[in-house]
């Protein structure tokens, strides 16, 4: 039923009832809803009204109302299309090249609490892909603060979670790290200040040279030095491809 | 198995010294027995410096008595030379042709049930040898690559030895299998080698596991794209990409990368500035910092 009304029977509904320039009202918030479906399937059937590029940005929250916030944000815009879920989804905004990034942090700007967005720009042909790319860079970012990600952010998690042997290879090498908390802690702690020692040892509460102590002890079980920058992207990625859970976005 | 090396090279090379000092042709000779001596010499696990030690000396007793014979001082020469060359070769590719077997994916008689490829650059191959020959037993194959029946953890300590030993400019990439999968470890091996020549990554010895990053980024279409254009504006400024790889050298530390470029401090934070408005990372943060320098470094691949 739901494939028919997203492929050819949509399109011709919507022929029917619309003026051709236009999509659907804002308060038809169900057909909209089908045509952003369609649009980051991959199923384009030449809707009127649309525009030529979309930022695809695929969203999540740690609460329901952030997700509301999120939608509350772009509600008066008849030109976003928004394909929701309970936990986050996804928005398409009209969107020039290269516009995406600012456009996201603008929206971003706009919601207070904890939400993660990540953003990828797509001619309108090539939306899927697009919302691929989105869904994965969301899943690694959801490790990281609340705030707007583009692929370049993540970009070495995201071939990694993309390369299964890389990952598995990474994965093993991380677990002796993973299997003691202080040390996990630690170089967790280490990745999240940007390789700031002092503020690292400040968030953990516990002594610098304690820190530094257990710095070592991660280098000598897995044979990466935090201080060296790629080391560090290196261990962090190997913590992404250790655990990396699903964001719950809808299909 | 004990016996005279020197003995052996003396019964075995004067013929041709001999051949060399009246008439053309010895060539053929030469290397046909050079072969045969260097082979059996590698079989009976003779040390490197032993039999170069013999080497020297049959070569010079051989030489003066064709040379008081009146033989042709030119011609000696080069036969000594070929000789020397033939011997060492058949004696660093050890029983004869097992590592291109191995390398080829065939699992011969008295092969090993792994081994570790190392791939070389930046010194020839056959000099690498006899110093991994030192240490203990290894196999040359004809494309270069050096077999040690080793796990990778072992291999690894060796070849930082021999790394040590000849200082300066090379550079081994280590990959280990089972015997029957040599063909994986020995494309692996390859790649490395060209991630890290093309990465500009210093002298040393390289895993998969150093160069993991990068080669997953070049096996995902999305990520390579997404790396070119992180570096496309950093390409037009010369000034940026040195400050980023001064700045990776520098762990990240600022002052220690200023001082590197000779550069206030202020200007390097402006730099940092620069390129974190062009690119969308900062060298700030360690993670953007080893994507840009990931970035700059693909570059060379193009």
């Amino acid at each position: 039923m739901t494939t028919v009304v997203d492929s050819r029977l949509l399109n011709d509904v919507l022929r029917d009832i619309l003026s051709p320039f236009d999509l659907p009202p804002v308060e038809d918030v169900a057909t909209r809803r089908q045509l952003a479906r369609a649009l980051l399937s991959g199923r384009d059937n030449g809707f009127e009204g649309l525009a030529l590029a979309y930022a695809v940005v695929a969203f999540s929250a740690s609460t329901e109302d952030g997700v509301a916030e999120v939608l509350a944000a772009v509600r008066d815009n008849a030109d976003v299309l928004v394909l929701d879920g309970t936990r986050g989804g996804y928005l398409l905004l009209p969107c020039a090249q290269d516009q995406h990034a600012g456009l996201a942090r603008e929206l971003h700007d706009r919601v207070g609490g904890e939400v993660w967005m990540a953003v990828a720009w797509a001619p309108r042909r090539d939306l899927a892909s697009a919302r691929a790319t989105a869904a994965d860079v969301l899943r690694i970012a959801n490790g990281r603060a609340p705030g707007v990600y583009e692929l370049r952010h993540v970009l070495a998690d995201f071939a990694v979670l993309r390369q299964p042997h890389v990952s598995e290879r990474l994965a093993r090498m991380i677990e002796p790290v993973v299997a003691q908390q202080p040390l996990l802690d630690a170089l967790r702690a280490f990745i999240s200040e940007d390789g700031n020692r002092a503020a690292a040892a400040r968030r953990l509460d516990i002594h610098r040279s304690t820190l530094d102590h257990r710095l070592r002890l991660v280098e000598r079980l897995t044979g990466h030095r935090p201080a060296s920058p790629r080391a560090l992207l290196t261990l962090s990625v190997a913590l992404t491809a250790h655990s990396c859970p699903e964001v719950p976005l809808p299909h | 198995m004990l016996f005279d090396v020197g003995r052996l090279l003396h019964e075995e090379f004067l013929p041709v010294y001999r051949a060399a000092a009246d008439t053309d042709g010895w060539e053929d000779m030469a290397v046909s027995v050079a072969h045969r001596a260097g082979s059996r010499l590698a079989s009976a696990k003779i040390s490197i410096a032993h039999m170069v030690m013999a080497l020297r000396s049959t070569d010079r007793l051989l030489t003066e008595a064709m040379l008081d014979d009146g033989g042709d001082a030119r011609a000696l020469a080069a036969a000594g030379t070929a000789l020397a060359a033939e011997l060492m070769s058949a004696f660093c590719a050890g029983d004869d042709g097992l590592a291109d077997a191995v390398l080829a994916g065939s699992a011969p008689d008295g092969a090993a049930a792994f081994y570790t490829v190392v791939s070389v650059r930046g010194a020839l191959p056959i000099r690498v040898v006899s110093a991994f020959r030192d240490r203990g037993p290894v196999l040359l194959a004809t494309s270069g690559h050096l077999l040690l029946p080793a796990a990778e953890a072992a291999a690894l300590s060796l070849c930082l030895d021999v790394q040590k030993e000849f200082g300066g400019e090379v550079w081994f990439s280590v990959a280990e299998r089972p015997v029957a999968r040599m063909a994986l470890a020995r494309r692996e091996a390859d790649e490395i080698d060209a991630l890290v020549a093309s990465l500009g990554r210093p002298p040393g010895v390289y895993r998969i596991d150093d160069v993991l990053l990068e080669s997953a980024v070049m096996e995902t279409p999305e990520a390579r794209d997404e790396l070119g254009k992180v570096l496309a504006p950093l390409l037009a400024n010369p000034v940026l990409v040195e400050t980023v790889l001064a700045l990776l050298e520098a762990d990240g530390n600022r002052a220690v990368a200023a001082k590197k470029l000779f550069i206030h401090r202020s200007t390097i934070d402006y730099r940092s500035w620069q390129i974190e408005q062009l690119t969308g990372l900062s060298p700030v943060n360690p993670r953007d910092l080893a994507v840009l320098g990931t970035a700059i470094g693909m570059g060379g691949e193009r």
